[in-house]
């Protein structure tokens, strides 16, 4: 019995008050009718064991009269029966019982462990922790709300174990990657599902940080399977705040400095001068001058409250931010109002409105590098002619040298630099609840959303070429998104049964319309505005439209609080495939057995609980282009036919393929929990093995063929691993308290099988040091991300350089018997191994917080370096201050003086492996002051501080572009790249909260 | 039972626009609204989209030192010694393995055009309405750049995939090099049936090329299959018939070698729209920066003037060459450095001469601007050509006639900078073997152009023409036999398609 009113309380969360007061009032009329006083009795005891509980406080609600419980937990006090009772204790949820016509109340009391966060948001509706089957991470806002976030992907990283969130640029706005349980698909997309407020596909990078009350991150299948064909990647649920209480006003500021890690060593004017033989007309450090200390400020606010049965919070943002490469920048607007309403006691909605806006200034390629050309950027700044200034004294410019990268300068090419780009969204959300019945819940989420793009630059290439023309490009898209989800909810508990059903209807669906127009040869420089005065005007336009329409049904079951079973299916059918292979059933079982009743647990005082879990389940990816299946003519093959002007061509497209169909992945999970000490410190680990098949695989195509790729379903990739949760309340008194969360995540990651007969791809950039070679490969047998190239030998020696056609000094590599270069995979740029561990401390008015994150086993290859060793490609001359101690025939050391620098060998490799001191922050709460509720300073230092053995600025910043672009997804096929790879800054900060 | 009522009529008020909303969902995709089927190739608008479709995807590869890259090998053609050039380097060094770097591009670059020109010949019976004539003389011109790709492809492969279809077969395996000439002299002839005698929408003599121009490359394949890999000395006599057709014919097809030699290599239409083109793939620089030439310009230049050294001339071949008209107009020996004359031999980054046929005109291409995308045409055959082709075929095939050495006389009057076309001059050479002679003066006139490599193979003179390089960079690694003749087919390519590898 008192197990049910437990169920009952959790079960029915948010209308049991209401509903049992309304059951109270029902019997009160019918079978008593008046109030009667008397004496209660009763015995009160703990949820996790049926012993008594001593020492209960239990009050006349509104009075000062009250008793304990005695030493059996048993009680008895004098009340009316129209009194309330409370019940407090000190680690246990304060309840109140009316009396009623009751003379015997008997209460189980919850241990507080149970808060709202508690509630875990497991995708159209919600469980309580520990009624979870699956693999869930929550992460709420009190985890990071002591650390000054700009971006929200940010909260989550290192806070949930088996979700990787890798900062692979410095560059404000630019792209974050978050892999949930490493990357499923091989040429694909790989980024995990979005769901802000129950809509799908939102965007992490706009919100507002202070906006978010949790994330739920679902990451076994048996949990992301109602979101079935898109649910394969892990699917990352973000709930907003809704207001509730008294009117509250919370202001944060900050500001923020940021600098790139140490410089890298490279020779000076003066050295450089020295060694090539070459006069220094000015000297000048390209490295200082083309990168500069950033500074950011974030100023958010928010208004929340309940009046009458309106709920609001309504918030707004401002960030901008400047980047650490010169002439650049990002700003973001947003403004967000939620609001829910309780129309009557059944019917309730929710509305939840959301504007972004965000700004950049030369933003390229998601923030990878500065300019679109791979080779310029840092590596230009670092491999350009130190003895010739971007301007002389006279201004005129100095475009190229023949010493160091015959590149552009690229100091005059960035100060030069004009593209901007916007993109808003107005993302919203209606949410209709209606309870048809007690247990039959329904519920009706329609969310509608646009997204609006604009970009716009302008170059005058007179500046670098006397016969270059000014010429300007600019383009917009519009996209408009909408969801349509209904819920119904059936809930019923039957004796020690309770089962929930869920069933729904949702259909999605996009449409995205873009158009772009470039103008070149300006008959004279002016600016972007009157490219009509350019004499090649070309335009493109692009449409796009899908749909998505899915049934779901969930069965939640739980025996006796002990056993928890969790089914799922859902039937996805995508307008992106042929009818016959447009639709798919992803099932999915979870189980749960709580060992809290077991003798063993009741008998030590060291477990509260144990829990086991285990899941299966099936989920998809359809994550490719509209209309892959069909046929197409390409255009832009114009030419001119005449030598003169342009005739419009065609040429056959992509290959069609109308048999494509789902890729799906098969997943199993399991998992124990274990809860020490009455909740004070909690354990988890889970084991995953997931294997996704048919993939929607760009299968390269034969250049004899046609070349290109064609998208089919083929190949197979594994990804198993564990995860670890260690989170506890280490001290807890009166004046300290210290929390400390640690997640570590292991991911083991192998490709199966490739498309028929082929067993291995190089992919990756080719560009790097102009030899053509591809950066990675990915081969069955081995993990996604493995570097492919050249065994380094050092230097041919004086000795033997001559039998081997090669000259004393030279670079050395592994060759076969005909001299031929030996390629190989020489490393792996995907960390397998991450950790983040977090701790805040509070004492007095103070707080402290220390986040630290790690990622291990690990390569890059650091190519930024290999440009500037040995003359290469574009450079010409070395700048690298280890060229300075090169092979001479007086010291033959292994710095090759000459030879092939062949930047995809081991020479470039190097460990990745890094410990991070992601946050250090030292807050003050002043007390509180009349009108101010609280007004707390802060500093911060954030990436201050870093244990790594790579030689490059930052370990963490890649050169992969997130874009899935020509049939190759660079980010995880050829992650570890550091080719001018932007770096995390480290960045110190001041802030400022105030509540009101 | 009243409430459930209640509740039944509940539902259905919330079902039914559910029911509704399903009913309207389409999930069928409108590709007509996004994409172009390639049903629409039925009308003479949409054939000439896709021929210019094809030619842009033979200049879009053709405009690349890659597409040449076994013409590295030849001895009128070096590399710079070290940067970033080590394809070029295998190619100079006789060292090319599967895995060199630009084979793959090289490869690439023959076929990747292959699709649409298939598709333009398919198209064929499909066009209605139009000119009959003008449609045919638009497929010849894919069966003429089908023809020319395979006979580009099998000199430097040798054994290659023959794919003739828009929809290809990707598991097609490598044909006989005989099967590969019948089916490139099947498209020429085709072509040549198809082609008119003159395109008028041609700027230049044969941008696009006409019944000349198919003719003058049968003549051109007729001399490779005469020599080695194939050796059917039979084919000489053809080869010589075909080149007398185009000789014949020239003023109907507009050819006729220019005055100056100087201006074949010009970026001024003027020019690059000349009579001596049998076929000329045009560039357009200032049309856009995706259609101009980078073969030529910057990238012949040395580092000490911005340039980026990746094409250079063989010093012995340079030495050989007679004086003359023709040999200033094909080297370039001095360059002014920081205000300083200077000898290519002062060169610092590196000291090699250049080639005047990849560096342009020196008052059109300033050493020192930034031009390594220029308006400087590519031929892929001079009418020089056809009469050397002419003069040694005849040789070859026994039948040194007048007309062979008056062909012969023609290049070479030129060559030393007299009118080519004016009749007997004294120093003309009218006898000797004319085949050999022929050949020297084609090793002479071609010099530079990528072609040299191809008439040693065929000639098997590469050991002969390679031994005695004298030049002390990219020394001859790799064996000079007829073992290492053929480019290997690239290991990517294997990788798509493992069955290439066996």
């Amino acid at each position: 019995m008192k197990k049910f009113n437990y169920l009952r309380q959790i079960l029915n969360i948010e209308r049991w008050p209401k509903t049992r007061l309304t059951i109270m009032l029902w019997l009160l009329i019918a079978s008593t009718g008046w109030a009667q006083s008397g004496t209660i009795t009763g015995k009160v005891t703990s949820l996790e064991n049926s012993d008594g509980l001593p020492g209960v406080s239990i009050l006349v609600k509104g009075t000062s009269t009250g008793v304990i419980t005695d030493i059996n937990g048993d009680y008895s006090i004098e009340a009316s029966s129209s009194d309330i009772l409370v019940f407090s204790y000190v680690g246990y949820v304060t309840e109140e019982v009316e009396i009623g016509s009751k003379s015997v109340i008997d209460l189980s009391m919850t241990p507080d462990i149970t808060s709202l966060e508690e509630i875990i948001v497991v995708g159209y509706g919600t469980m309580k922790k520990s009624d979870l089957t699956g693999a869930v991470s929550q992460v709420t806002a009190e985890d990071f709300e002591k650390q000054p976030l700009v971006r929200t992907e940010d909260a989550l990283k290192g806070r949930a174990a088996g979700v990787v969130v890798s900062n692979n640029t410095g560059t404000p706005g630019g792209d974050i990657k978050i892999r949930v349980r490493g990357a499923n698909s091989i040429t694909g997309n790989n980024d995990p599902l979005i769901v802000i407020d129950g809509v799908i596909g939102g965007n992490l990078r706009t919100l507002n940080t202070n906006d978010i009350a949790s994330f739920d991150v679902l990451k076994d299948a048996s949990a992301t399977a109602i979101y079935g064909s898109r649910g394969a990647n892990g699917v990352i649920i973000v709930n907003t705040k809704k207001g509730s209480g008294a009117p509250q006003l919370e202001l944060n500021y900050f500001h923020s400095i940021a600098n790139v890690p140490d410089r890298i060593d490279i020779m000076s004017a003066r050295q450089f001068s020295e060694l090539y033989d070459r006069p220094i007309t000015k000297a000048t450090d390209y490295q200082d001058e083309y990168l500069q200390t950033g500074h950011a400020d974030n100023l958010q606010f928010n208004i929340s409250g309940k009046a009458n049965k309106i709920g609001y919070f309504v918030s707004g943002g401002y960030v901008t931010q400047t980047g650490n490469i010169i002439n650049t920048g990002y700003d973001r607007y947003n403004i967000r109002a939620n609001l829910n309403m309780d129309v009557t006691e059944k019917l309730k909605i929710g509305l939840n409105v959301f504007g972004s806006r965000e700004k950049r200034k030369n933003f390229t390629q998601g923030g990878l590098r500065p300019d679109s050309d791979q080779r310029a950027g840092i590596t230009a700044a670092l491999s350009w002619d130190p003895t010739l200034p971007p301007w002389n004294d006279d201004g005129t410019p100095n475009i190229t040298s023949p010493f160091g990268s015959i590149l552009d300068n690229p100091l005059i090419v960035q100060t030069n630099r004009d593209n901007n780009s916007w993109e808003d969204r107005i993302n919203t959300n209606l949410n209709i609840s209606y309870d048809i019945l007690e247990e039959l819940k329904f519920t009706s989420i329609l969310g509608i959303n646009l997204y609006n793009t604009m970009y716009e630059n302008y170059q005058d290439y007179q500046i670098y070429n006397a016969n270059g023309f000014a010429g300007a490009g600019g383009g917009h898209s519009r996209t408009e998104g909408y969801q349509w989800s209904n819920i119904l909810t059936w809930n019923k508990e039957i004796g020690k049964h309770n089962i929930k059903l869920t069933g729904i209807y949702e259909i999605t669906g996009s449409e995205r319309r873009n158009g772009g127009f470039s103008a070149t040869n300006y008959i004279f420089p002016a600016t972007y505005a009157v490219l009509e005065i350019a004499e090649i005007q070309r335009a493109n336009a692009d449409y796009n439209k899908n749909t998505l329409q899915s049934y779901v049904g969930r069965l939640e079951y739980n025996f006796n609080n002990n056993l928890f079973v969790t089914g799922t299916i859902r039937h996805d059918a995508s307008s992106k495939f042929r009818e016959d292979q447009r639709s798919a059933t992803f099932p999915s079982v979870g189980l749960a057995y709580s060992l809290g009743e077991a003798g063993f647990i009741q008998s030590n005082n060291l477990f509260d609980n144990i829990k086991l879990r285990a899941g299966y389940g099936e989920t998809g990816n359809q994550n490719v282009d509209n209309y892959l299946t069909y046929p197409t003519l390409s255009t832009g093959a114009n030419y001119p036919l005449d030598g003169a002007t342009e005739t419009v061509g065609l040429a056959p497209g992509r290959f069609a393929n109308p048999n494509l169909h789902w890729e799906t992945t098969k997943q199993i999970n399991a998992g124990i929990d274990f809860m020490f000490l009455e909740g004070r410190l909690n354990f988890s680990v889970d084991y995953y093995k997931k294997n996704t098949t048919d993939l929607l695989l760009n299968v390269p195509v034969p250049a004899f063929a046609g070349g290109g790729t064609i998208t089919a379903n083929q190949g197979e990739v594994q990804n198993s691993g564990f995860e670890f949760l260690l989170s506890g309340i280490v001290i807890d008194n009166d004046k300290w308290n210290w929390n400390s969360s640690f997640t570590a995540s292991k991911n083991n990651n192998e490709v199966i099988s490739l498309a028929g007969g082929q067993t291995q791809q190089v992919t990756g950039s080719t560009v790097i040091g102009g030899t053509g070679l591809s950066t990675h490969i990915y081969r069955v047998g081995e993990p996604l991300g493995s570097f492919y190239g050249a065994q380094f030998l050092g230097t041919w020696k004086t000795s033997d350089a001559e039998d081997n056609d090669a000259a004393p000094g030279d670079a050395k590599y592994l060759t076969d018997e005909n001299g031929d270069l030996i390629l190989d995979i020489i490393g792996n740029g995907t960390p397998k191994f991450n950790w983040g561990w977090n701790n805040t401390v509070n004492f007095g008015g103070f707080d402290f917080n220390m986040f630290i994150t790690g990622a291990h086993d690990f390569q890059i290859l650091n190519a930024t370096r290999s440009m500037i060793s040995l003359a290469t490609g574009n450079v010409l001359h070395a700048t690298s201050t280890e060229y300075l101690n090169r092979w001479t025939p007086e010291n033959e050391n292994d710095i090759p003086a000459s030879g092939q620098n062949i930047n995809q060998s081991t020479r470039y490799i190097e460990d990745g492996d890094f410990v991070r001191l992601s946050n250090l922050s030292l807050g003050y709460t002043i007390p509180v002051s009349k009108g101010i509720r609280s007004l707390r300073l802060y500093i911060s230092a954030q990436n201050a501080f870093i244990i790594t053995n790579y030689s490059g600025y930052d370990p963490e910043s890649s050169s992969a572009s997130n874009s899935v672009s020509a049939g190759i997804n660079n980010n995880d096929v050829a992650t570890g790249l550091d080719y001018g790879a932007i770096p995390n800054p480290k960045t110190y900060t001041f802030g400022i909260n105030i509540g009101i | 039972m009243k409430r459930y009522k209640l509740v039944i009529s509940k539902m259905l008020v919330i079902l039914i626009p559910a029911s509704l909303l399903i009913g309207c969902v389409n999930l069928d995709e409108e590709p007509g609204k996004a994409l172009l089927s390639p049903e629409v190739l039925t009308t003479p608008e949409a054939l000439d989209a896709a021929l210019a479709g094809a030619y842009r995807q033979v200049q879009n590869n053709a405009r690349w030192s890659h597409f040449y890259i076994p013409g590295y090998g030849g001895d009128d053609i070096t590399t710079h010694s070290a940067s970033n050039k080590a394809g070029f380097r295998a190619f100079d060094q006789r060292n090319v393995t599967p895995t060199t770097e630009r084979v793959s591009n090289h490869w690439n670059a023959m076929y990747l055009p292959m699709r649409s020109i298939n598709n333009v010949i398919e198209s064929q019976d499909k066009i209605v309405g139009g000119d009959t004539e003008l449609i045919n003389a638009k497929i010849g011109e894919a069966y003429f750049l089908r023809g020319l790709l395979y006979f580009y492809l099998t000199r430097s492969f040798g054994k290659v995939p023959l794919q003739l279809s828009s929809v290809p077969d990707p598991e097609l395996g490598v044909s006989e090099i005989l099967d590969i000439y019948n089916q490139i002299e099947a498209d020429f002839l085709e072509a040549e049936k198809l082609l008119p005698v003159i395109n008028s929408a041609s700027p230049g003599s044969a941008n696009r090329p006409n019944k000349g121009s198919a003719n003058a490359f049968l003549a051109k394949l007729y001399l490779y299959w005469g020599g080695w890999p194939l050796k059917d000395n039979s084919k000489y006599q053809k080869s010589a018939e075909r080149a007398k057709m185009v000789i014949d014919n020239a003023s109907n097809h507009g050819f006729a070698m220019v005055d100056d030699m100087n201006t074949l290599w010009s970026e001024k239409d003027e020019n690059r729209f000349n009579s001596e083109g049998v076929f000329t793939l045009v560039m357009c620089r200032p049309c856009g920066g995706a259609y101009g030439n980078r073969t030529t310009g910057r990238l012949g230049y040395p580092g000490d003037v911005g340039g980026w050294t990746e094409t250079f001339a063989e010093v012995k071949f340079m030495n050989d060459m007679p004086e003359g008209h023709r040999k200033d107009a094909s080297y370039v020996t001095e360059l002014e450095i920081d205000g300083v004359l200077t000898n290519w031999t002062e060169f610092e980054n590196e000291p090699r001469p250049l080639l005047k046929k990849v560096t342009g005109l020196a008052e059109e291409i300033p050493p020192t601007s930034n031009n390594s995308n220029n308006n400087i045409n590519r031929y892929f055959m001079r009418y020089a050509e056809v009469l050397l082709t002419y003069a040694e075929a005849s040789g070859r095939a026994g039948n040194s006639t007048n007309e062979a050495w008056e062909a012969y006389n023609q290049v070479r009057r030129r060559a030393a900078g007299l009118l080519p076309y004016t009749d007997t001059y004294p120093s003309d050479i009218t006898s000797g073997d004319l085949a050999e002679i022929a050949f020297m003066e084609r090793k002479w006139e071609l010099c530079g152009e990528f072609e040299r490599w191809y008439d040693m193979c065929r000639t098997e003179t590469v050991e002969e023409a390679l031994s005695d390089r004298s030049q002390e960079i990219n020394q001859i690694i790799g064996s000079l036999g007829t073992d290492n003749y053929f480019t290997p087919i690239p290991q990517a390519e294997i990788d798509k398609a493992p069955q290439l590898g066996n």
